[in-house]
């Protein structure tokens, strides 16, 4: 299963960003593989409606969960529509945050 | 506000947005992948209208292979008008919240009678869409700027826009007398005529702080205006 929580740096010891539509790029967990892939967010430097094209581009990853800080609007409705199982994160270490969701601790949204 | 109208409601603007058939869509994207405005999201069994992110231009409809789009009306301002001693006034308002000026613009710009020998539209100011939709179609534009470097570097964008879209313009220099001389040198240099400068004064400022038209406190400068339009009508007519 393929989480996907957005990131400024494309590395593993990168925190999680505040932005969710507008995040440089995407850290993608592959559980099964227990491991990450970094991919650039193409919405993020987009002029409008960057939630929506950012929900677009998860779901074409295969994605079925993410874990966010606060959702736009767009974005929020985008992904509750979508199916992807949503995590309430916060700005901490993308390996803990993983943790975190192993030990089913983080929250749904 | 300076003319004391009373004015009615008669009309509205509004901007179409699709409506999608579930029963026709196959979920093929195309619509979503196209639009320009991020309107349109498509999700794994669904297509997502973002209504307030539509501009309204048709695109999704016109391409859906399907034929599974259809258009509605969605109300975003209105348009109101008065009339008074031979004046004849509209105005367009934005709903709150709404970001669609330039609809609205255009929307008003239907209400423009013709057979009135001049027709004065006021524009937001900038040179952005709204200003863009504003000039479109008019014979002269009237660039109002003040002498400040601000006034100026504002007005060098304005003029850019301007003569990429071919219209015939001219300067009045408001609050003549604060900033420097480089606007006017520039109009020098760039050959775009001043057609008047109204000064900076404390007495006109108050005036207009009490809803006062210059031309009615201050008589002497109606004819400064006056030879202003003819002068734009010569202008114009030498085309």
């Amino acid at each position: 299963m393929k989480i996907a929580i957005p990131v400024e740096n494309d590395d593993e010891n990168t925190s999680m960003d505040n932005r969710f539509g507008r995040s440089v790029y995407y850290a993608l967990y592959d559980s099964d593989k227990d491991s990450f892939e970094f991919l650039k967010n193409p919405a993020s430097q987009a002029r409008g409606g960057a939630g929506v094209q950012a929900v677009e581009f998860i779901i074409k990853q295969g994605v079925k969960a993410v874990i966010v800080p606060q959702l736009g609007p767009n974005a929020d409705r985008a992904l509750k529509t979508s199916g992807i199982t949503i995590f309430q994160g916060s700005k901490e270490p993308i390996k803990k945050l993983v943790e975190m969701w192993k030990s089913g601790s983080l929250d749904k949204l | 506000m300076f003319f004391n109208l009373e004015n009615k409601k008669v009309g509205k603007s509004t901007v179409p947005i699709p409506v999608i058939d579930a029963d026709k869509c196959t979920m093929c994207g195309k619509c979503s992948e196209n639009c320009a405005f991020h309107a349109l999201g498509k999700m794994p069994d669904t297509i997502l209208v973002y209504e307030k992110m539509c501009h309204g231009c048709g695109l999704c409809t016109e391409i859906c292979p399907e034929g599974a789009i259809t258009e509605k009306e969605r109300e975003i301002g209105f348009i109101y008008s008065g009339k008074k001693e031979g004046l004849l006034f509209h105005y367009g308002e934005l709903i709150v919240g709404e970001e669609l000026t330039t609809m609205v613009i255009s929307t008003l710009k239907e209400y423009v009678d013709k057979t009135y020998s001049t027709i004065i539209i006021d524009a937001p100011p900038g040179s952005s869409c709204p200003m863009v939709e504003t000039v479109a179609g008019s014979d002269y534009v009237i660039i109002v700027s003040e002498p400040t470097p601000f006034g100026l570097s504002d007005m060098k964008t304005v003029v850019k826009t301007l003569r990429i879209l071919e219209k015939k313009f001219g300067v009045i220099i408001n609050k003549d007398g604060i900033g420097n001389d480089d606007l006017e040198q520039y109009c020098k240099n760039e050959e775009i005529p001043i057609l008047m400068k109204i000064p900076f004064d404390f007495e006109i400022a108050k005036r207009y702080s009490e809803g006062e038209t210059l031309v009615k406190s201050f008589p002497k400068w109606k004819k400064q205006f006056r030879d202003v339009i003819q002068k734009i009508g010569e202008m114009i007519e030498h085309e």
